[in-house]
């Protein structure tokens, strides 16, 4: 690893750790929609990165927007935006699962293909109606900051944001899945779709909602990414891979997995790229995931009471 | 009140009813007995609507014909449907498992009418589905449909799996529930004490056809038998 001292490689393992944070939320968020859509509908939506990339978008022409038409707002614009990302990817994917995936359900092999399809069609729509070249938002001063926790060690505030918005938006989805009447129904659908059909629910309008709802977390992860890089047409295809290895090392089904998987492979490619090249820490990631799924071939977490 | 006419269900190519007719009368206890694939699961699934029917199928609640309606809105028109094997959802509490068949209703909570038929099932209403007895998963998923607020109520095999000394207690509950509900009943049943308890007319069922029918008043027991045994 170079020459390093032991304090050197301390802090940079923190502040690699903490830039990490950012990363970490993303994969959650996107390892989050992806498992709500899987386990409810059995459909692995390969264009959930352009959902992402959806929501990035949302975020930069917001802030173009208000920079442009009313510079007062600046500061606080962000607040609004992570909403409005939400809002726009669940319209999309409302969309989407209603003219498209409905149609193909019990079709798997089918649905992967027309989910990349639309994954190619997006990032087109992208290029031509956006343009081609890379964006970025005006991220307000107090997001950009750090917060120098000791002399050798800064401590990015946008990671800790992030942190904080992902367990707060975790928490209310786990209230609204068990305390809601959509809540339940989604419960329902995923649990038993005919038995939930059965007793008077409408699955399907259930199934368009919960993809709504699942674009529309990556929409948020989205306005996040806004904080770590600029948005192109095609910067969803770097996250979807990384997005479902950490649904597989979490153990498909578990929100515990998902946490500790998001977090490990985010700190550990952040923590490798310091050291060595992009592509070179890819592979050293694969290796240990490889290693790691060997062991436990069903993921660190499997869920154990499903039937 | 409900009728079916000239009913077809298949598997792919296989035929398993073939232009079945049946009526059922308001508040009455209808048995379709028959020995193990006779066909009464197909038939009731294709009445609540998780198999759909062949051209020329009628599923009529009163005026409104159901054959070609999702099972959502056949619920909404008043039919609701108690599986064989219960399917309980196994993941979720005793008391959200009812609340699912409260959804299509304007009730918010509970019923107290569901507890006072099933005591049970207020003290586990915290516990998880999948964790009760076969015979409170049985009481779980008749209160489930009954929320619902139906006018004929399906039952398949309800005495499956369940322990023999409680039988003719489910039997009376039936009569229960249709005195209470006014509701109407087809139930698919195996075990005749059952049936001979709780039921006001008898069909039976072989090869997805209806090959003998009688009125509690001209029952004949050992002919019944005779079609039930092998
Ligand atoms: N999913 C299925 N696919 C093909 N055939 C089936 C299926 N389910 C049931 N059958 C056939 O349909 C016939 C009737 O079965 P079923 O309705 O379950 O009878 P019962 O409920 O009276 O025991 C049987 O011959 C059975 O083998
Ligand atoms: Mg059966």
């Amino acid at each position: 690893m170079g020459d390093y001292t032991f304090d050197e490689i301390y802090a940079i393992v923190v502040m690699q750790s903490f830039s990490g944070v950012s990363l970490m939320c993303i994969y959650i968020l996107m390892g989050l929609g992806l498992y709500i859509i899987f386990g409810q509908m059995g459909v692995i939506n390969m264009a959930h990165a352009e959902f992402l990339v959806l929501g990035s978008y949302t975020m930069c022409l917001f802030s173009k927007f208000v920079t442009e038409n009313m510079p007062a707002f600046e500061n606080y614009y962000v607040i609004f935006a992570i909403p409005l990302s939400f809002g726009v990817a669940f319209g999309v994917g409302y969309l989407v699962e209603w003219f498209l995936i409905s149609r193909l359900y019990h079709r798997p092999l089918d649905t992967l293909l027309a989910t990349w399809g639309l994954s190619l069609i997006m990032q087109q729509c992208f290029r031509s109606f956006i343009g081609a070249r890379e964006m970025s938002a005006d991220l307000p001063e107090w997001l950009l900051g750090s917060w120098a926790a000791s002399d050798i060690i800064d401590i990015p505030i946008s990671g800790l944001v992030l942190l904080l918005l992902t367990v707060f938006l975790i928490v209310g989805l786990a209230l609204f899945k068990t305390k809601t009447r959509m809540g339940l129904r989604m419960q329902a659908t995923t649990q038993n779709r005919e038995m939930t059909g059965a007793l008077g629910i409408n699955t399907k309008m259930t199934d368009r909602i919960t993809f709504g709802i699942a674009c529309g977390i990556s929409g948020i992860a989205g306005a996040f990414f806004t904080t770590m890089a600029s948005t192109s047409p095609s910067a969803g295809t770097n996250y979807i891979v990384d997005s479902f290895l950490v649904l597989v090392v979490g153990g498909l089904g578990s929100l515990v997995g998902l946490f500790v998987s998001g977090g490990f492979l985010a700190l550990l490619s952040s923590i490798l790229e310091f050291f060595m090249t992009g592509s070179i820490a890819k592979v050293w990631l694969y290796l240990v995931i490889f290693v790691v799924l060997m062991k436990f071939t069903r993921g660190l977490f499997s869920d154990k009471v499903r039937s | 009140m409900f009728h079916i006419n000239s009913l077809n269900v298949s598997y792919g190519e296989s035929k398993v009813i073939e232009n079945l007719d049946l009526e059922l009368n308001k508040g009455e206890i209808l048995a379709v007995m028959g020995r193990n694939g006779m066909g009464k699961t197909t038939l009731f699934k294709s009445l609540i609507g998780i198999l759909g029917c062949g051209s020329g199928s009628s599923i009529k609640m009163e005026d409104k014909e159901l054959s070609s309606e999702p099972s959502f809105i056949r619920v909404r028109n008043g039919l609701a449907y108690v599986p064989q094997g219960r399917m309980i959802f196994p993941n979720l509490s005793v008391t959200d498992n009812i609340r699912t068949g409260l959804d299509s209703t304007e009730e918010k909570s509970v019923p107290d009418y569901v507890y006072e038929l099933f005591p049970v099932l207020k003290e586990m209403g915290k516990r998880k589905g999948g964790n009760l007895s076969g015979g409170q998963q049985q009481q779980l998923a008749i209160a489930r449909a009954l929320v619902t607020k139906p006018k004929v109520l399906l039952l398949d095999e309800p005495t499956e799996g369940i322990q023999p000394s409680i039988i003719k207690e489910m039997a009376e509950k039936l009569k229960t529930i249709r005195d209470m509900h006014q509701v109407s009943i087809i139930v698919a049943e195996q075990v005749l004490s059952f049936a001979l308890t709780a039921c006001d007319r008898f069909l039976v069922m072989e090869g997805g056809s209806i090959v003998h029918s009688s009125d509690r008043s001209e029952v004949d027991a050992e002919k019944i038998k005779k079609f039930l045994s092998v």
